[in-house]
C-alpha cells in the first residue's frame, strides 16, 4: 500500500521542466527520440553515458546538422542538454543559466551564418 | 501497425498512447498467451477480419481512442478469463454482442454509434462491476435484471425509451447511475429506493412524469441528485431534507408544486441548488449558518413570494431569485454575502432603497435589480461591477451614463488576493497596425472556473451567465446552445459556431486528453478569416475527472499568461459534453514532427532559434510568474511552431501553481512522459509530508485506476 501511495504522491520544482527541456535539447541535437537511447534506456541516459564515456561528440549528432560548419554550437547545446538532465535535480541549471547559454549559441550561429556557411546549412 | 516479431510467450503489450495507424496486423493473434493487450489512444482504424477469439488467456483487452469501426467482434463473449473490455471513443456500429458481460466485469464502450436494444441479459451476470454504454443510438427498453454487484451504470445520451425497469432496485450494490438524455417515460420506479448505495443519480433530460418517490430519502449516500428537465410534478419531498450528504440538487425544468421543503436548506454539504421552475410556492426557507458550502442556487422562475430571508454568508457565486413574486426590501445584510458574483433579483415586487451594504460585494460582477418597485438612489458600484435597474421607476441611477460607456464590453470585478487581474485589449488585426480599444477586464481566474465546472455538474449549461463575454448577442447564442464561453481574449469572431464545426475533415490530431481540430472562422468586422486551433475534451461524469481536472488547470493557467512563446489561449467553451479550449492556430504544427516526421528536416540556425524561444517562455513561467509555474511535461511535442518557425510552448495540461520559487509542489498524480520523465529522485522527495492532503487524492487516483 505504501509503495503505490508513494508512487502517486510526488514533489517537484521546476528543475522537472529543466529536464524535460534537455532532453528537447538532446532531441534538437542528435535527432533521436527521447525514448530512443538504446540499451541505455531512454536518450537522457544514453546522451549522458555518451558525454560521460568520452567519446566523439560530433559522431552523435543529427547527420542533418552534422555538416552545418556550427559544430562548436551543436556541441554546446549538447553539453547543456547532458546538463539539463543531470540525475539530481540540484545539479541541473536554472531555465535563466539555460537561455543565456542559447543565446550565445544563437549569436555565434547568425554570426557564422552571415559569414562563412550561409550556403551550406543542413 | 505493422507486422510484430516479438516472442511468441509474449504475455503483455501494452502499446497505448502512440500514433499507430492502419488495422490491428492479423499477425497479432499468434500471440495467444497475451494476458493484456493495450491498444488504447492510437489512430487504428477498422478491421473487419480481426480474431480476438484466438487471445483465449486475454484478461484485459483496452481498444479506447482509435478510430476502429465495424460491429464489436462477437467471439469476445468467447473469452473467459477476460475481465476488462473497453472500446469507447470509437467508430464502433452495429448492436451490443449478446453475452459479452458473461465474462467480462468492466464493459466500456461508450462514444461509438452502437445501435440496436440492450441485450436483456446485460446487466444481469454476477461479479459485474461496470457497464458504460454513455454516448451511442441504443435504442428499445431497459429490460432484465440488474446484478448486486454492478456499481457503476451508464447509459446517458442514447435513444433508450419505455419506463425505468423496477427491477433496478435490485441493483443494491449500485453507486453511479445515469440514464439522462434518453427519452424515457413513465414514473421514476420507487424501488430506486432500495439503491441505498447511490452516491449519483442522473435522470435528467428524459421525459419522466409523476412524483419524486418519498423513497428517495432512504439514499442517504446520495451527492448528486440531478432530476431537471423532465416532467416531474408534485411537490419535493420533504424527505430530501434527510439526504445528508447532498451537494449538487437539480430539479428545475420540471412542472414541481408545492412548497420547498422547510429544512431543505439545512443540509450541510449542499453546494448547488437549482429549483429554477415554473410552480413552486411559498416563501424561502432561511438558511441556517451551519451551512457554509453553497456554491450556487437559483431558485428563478417560481411563484415564491415573502421576503428574501437570511441567506448563509458563505453563499458563493451565484444567487439568482429573479422571475418571482418577492416582496418587501433588499435586506441589508446581503451585503455580506461577499463571495457573490452574481446576484440577480429582476422581475420581482421589491421595494424601497437599494441598500448602500450591496457596494460591500468585493466579487460581484453582474447585479441585475431590473423591474422591481425600488426606489431611492442606487448607490455608486465600481466599474467593474455591470448594474441593470431599467424597470424601477422610483430609482434614480446616477452612473447611468458610465453604464453606458461600457455596455457591450467587458464586466469585471473587483480584486481579491487570490484573484488575478488581467487587462484585455481588444486588439483589431495582428499586422495591420495594432489598434488597442478598450475594455478592462479583471478576471477571476483558478476560483472561478473551478467553481464554475462545480456548478456544471448540476446545472448543464443552464445558468450561464457568471462569466464576462463580448458581446450580448454572442452570450445568448452561446446560452442557447447549452454553450458557456469564457473568452481571455477580445474576440472578433463567432465563437458559437466552433461547436458546429468539428468535423473528421478538420481534425489535426488527438492525444490522451482529446482531438485537436483546425477551424476556420469568419472576423465579423472585416470578413476575413482566421484560423484557430479547437482542443477538444470529452467530459462527461465522473469516469473523466482526470481529463476534467486537466482542463480546469490548463485554462486557469493560460489565460494568466501572455508571452510571445506562449500558445494564446482565446477562449474556453464549456458544454454539457464536452469542453473546447481555442488557440490561436500554429502553422507548422509540433516540433516532433520536424524532428522525427516525414518533414523535410529543419535546419540548424532554425534549431536554435526555436530552443531559444522555447526556453524564453519557460524561463517567463519559472522566473517572471508570480506564483512560478511548472509545466511538467516539456517535450517536443507540446513545443509548437508558427509560420516563421516561432517556438510556443503549448499544452498546460499538466501545469501547476508553485507556492514559492524553488519550494517543491506536492502533486497527486502521475504525470510527464516516458523519455521525459527526470529519475525517479525527483518524484519521491518529501512523501512523508502531507500524507493527509493527499490521501484522498490517492483514493481518487485509486478510484480511476479500478474503473476502466
Amino acid at each position: 500500500m505504501i509503495s503505490t501511495e508513494y508512487a502517486y504522491t510526488m514533489k517537484v520544482n521546476e528543475k522537472v521542466d529543466v529536464f524535460g527541456f534537455g532532453v528537447v535539447l538532446l532531441e534538437l541535437t542528435t535527432g533521436k527520440k527521447a525514448n530512443d537511447g538504446g540499451e541505455q534506456g531512454s536518450l537522457a541516459e544514453w546522451a549522458g553515458h555518451h558525454y560521460r564515456s568520452g567519446a566523439n561528440i560530433p559522431n552523435a549528432m543529427d547527420v542533418c546538422i552534422r555538416y552545418a560548419g556550427c559544430t562548436d554550437e551543436i556541441e554546446t547545446m549538447f553539453r547543456l542538454g547532458v546538463q539539463c538532465t543531470a540525475n539530481s535535480p540540484s545539479s541541473r541549471p536554472t531555465m535563466k543559466d539555460v537561455l543565456q547559454i542559447l543565446l550565445k549559441c544563437s549569436e555565434q550561429t547568425l554570426r557564422k551564418s552571415r559569414l562563412e556557411c550561409s550556403m551550406d546549412f543542413r | 501497425m505493422r507486422t510484430l516479431s516479438m516472442p511468441l510467450n509474449l504475455k503483455e503489450l501494452v502499446l497505448s498512447a502512440n500514433q499507430f495507424t492502419g488495422t490491428i496486423p492479423n499477425s497479432l493473434f499468434q500471440f495467444e498467451n497475451l494476458t493484456v493487450l493495450d491498444l488504447s489512444q492510437n489512430m487504428l482504424t477498422s478491421d473487419a477480419a480481426n480474431d480476438f477469439g484466438r487471445l483465449k488467456r486475454l484478461e484485459i483487452l483496452l481498444l479506447s481512442g482509435n478510430n476502429l469501426g465495424g460491429p464489436i467482434p462477437q467471439s469476445l463473449s468467447t473469452l473467459k478469463n477476460l475481465s476488462r473490455f473497453a472500446a469507447n471513443k470509437n467508430n464502433f456500429n452495429g448492436s451490443i454482442p449478446t453475452g459479452i458481460t458473461k465474462h467480462v466485469k468492466i464493459l466500456d464502450l461508450s462514444y461509438n454509434n452502437l445501435s440496436g436494444t440492450i441485450p436483456s441479459d446485460l446487466f444481469s451476470p454476477s461479479g459485474l462491476e461496470l457497464v458504460d454504454l454513455t454516448s451511442n443510438q441504443l435504442d428499445g427498453q431497459i429490460t432484465g435484471s440488474f446484478s448486486h454487484s454492478l456499481y457503476r451504470l451508464r447509459l446517458g445520451s442514447n435513444l433508450l425509451s419505455g419506463s425505468i425497469p423496477n427491477t433496478i432496485g435490485d441493483a443494491l450494490g449500485m453507486v453511479y447511475l445515469e440514464l439522462d438524455d434518453n427519452k424515457m417515460v413513465g414514473n421514476i420506479p420507487l424501488q430506486l429506493g432500495n439503491c441505498k448505495n447511490l452516491t449519483l443519480l442522473n435522470l435528467a433530460h428524459n421525459k419522466l412524469e409523476g412524483p419524486v418517490p418519498s423513497e428517495f430519502g432512504n439514499l442517504e449516500k446520495l451527492e448528486v441528485l440531478k432530476l431537471q428537465e423532465n416532467y416531474l410534478s408534485g411537490s419535493i419531498p420533504s424527505a430530501f431534507s434527510s439526504l445528508m450528504n447532498l451537494g449538487i440538487l437539480n430539479l428545475s425544468q420540471n412542472s414541481f408544486t408545492g412548497e420547498i421543503p422547510p429544512r431543505l436548506f439545512n443540509l450541510l454539504y449542499l453546494t448547488n441548488v437549482n429549483l429554477e421552475g415554473k410552480k413552486i410556492s411559498g416563501k424561502i426557507p432561511s438558511f441556517p449558518t451551519t451551512v457554509t458550502s453553497l456554491i450556487e442556487l437559483n431558485l428563478a422562475n417560481n411563484l415564491l413570494i415573502g421576503t428574501i430571508p437570511s441567506m448563509t454568508t458563505s453563499l458563493r457565486t451565484a444567487l439568482n431569485l429573479s422571475h418571482n413574486q418577492l416582496s418587501g426590501s433588499v435586506p441589508p445584510y446581503m451585503g455580506d454575502l461577499t463571495g457573490l458574483e452574481i446576484l440577480d433579483l429582476s422581475y420581482n415586487n421589491l421595494s424601497g432603497q437599494v441598500p448602500s451594504s450591496l457596494t460591500g460585494l468585493t466579487s460581484l460582477t453582474v447585479l441585475d435589480l431590473s423591474y422591481n418597485q425600488l426606489s431611492g438612489e442606487l448607490p455608486s458600484f465600481g466599474p467593474f461591477v455591470s448594474v441593470i435597474s431599467s424597470g424601477n421607476p422610483g430609482l434614480r441611477n446616477i452612473t447611468e451614463d458610465n453604464k453606458g460607456a461600457s455596455a457591450g464590453t467587458f464586466v469585471g470585478t473587483s480584486v481579491e488576493k487570490r484573484h488575478t487581474v488581467i487587462i484585455f485589449f481588444m486588439s483589431a488585426g495582428t499586422f495591420v497596425g495594432t489598434l488597442v480599444l478598450t475594455a478592462v477586464a479583471v478576471y477571476l481566474c483558478s476560483k472561478r472556473i473551478s467553481r464554475v465546472e462545480d456548478a456544471d455538474k448540476i446545472i448543464d449549461g443552464q445558468l450561464a451567465m457568471n462569466n464576462n463575454h463580448t458581446s450580448a448577442a454572442e452570450f445568448m447564442k452561446a446560452k442557447r446552445e447549452g454553450w458557456r464561453i469564457t473568452p481571455f481574449q477580445a474576440l472578433n469572431f463567432e465563437v458559437a459556431d466552433i461547436s458546429h464545426r468539428l468535423t473528421e475533415e478538420n481534425l489535426v490530431g488527438s492525444g490522451g486528453s482529446g482531438h485537436v481540430h483546425r477551424v476556420t472562422c469568419t472576423n465579423w468586422h472585416n470578413g476575413s478569416t482566421t484560423v484557430v486551433a479547437v482542443k477538444q475534451i470529452r467530459s462527461v461524469g465522473s469516469l473523466d475527472e482526470k481529463l476534467e481536472r486537466e482542463f480546469e488547470s490548463e485554462a486557469s493557467i493560460l489565460c494568466n499568461i501572455r508571452h510571445n512563446n506562449i500558445v494564446k489561449l482565446l477562449c474556453c467553451l464549456s458544454g454539457t459534453e464536452s469542453k473546447l479550449l481555442v488557440y490561436d492556430y500554429m502553422d507548422n504544427g509540433s516540433l516532433d514532427r520536424w524532428l522525427h516526421g516525414d518533414y523535410v528536416p529543419l535546419d540548424w540556425p532554425t534549431r536554435v532559434i526555436v530552443a531559444v524561444g522555447a526556453a524564453q517562455g519557460l524561463c517567463y513561467m519559472h522566473h517572471e510568474c508570480s506564483p512560478p509555474i511548472i509545466h511538467r511535461d516539456v517535450k517536443t511535442s507540446n513545443i509548437l511552431l508558427d509560420l516563421e518557425f516561432r517556438a510556443k510552448v503549448a499544452d498546460f495540461g499538466l501545469a501547476r501553481m508553485l507556492a514559492r520559487a524553488g519550494e517543491p509542489n506536492t502533486m497527486s498524480a502521475v504525470a510527464g512522459s516516458f523519455g521525459y520523465m527526470p529519475p525517479g529522485n525527483d518524484l519521491f522527495w518529501g512523501f512523508f509530508s502531507e500524507f493527509h492532503s493527499h490521501f484522498l487524492d490517492f483514493c481518487t487516483v485509486i478510484g480511476l485506476v479500478a474503473t476502466v
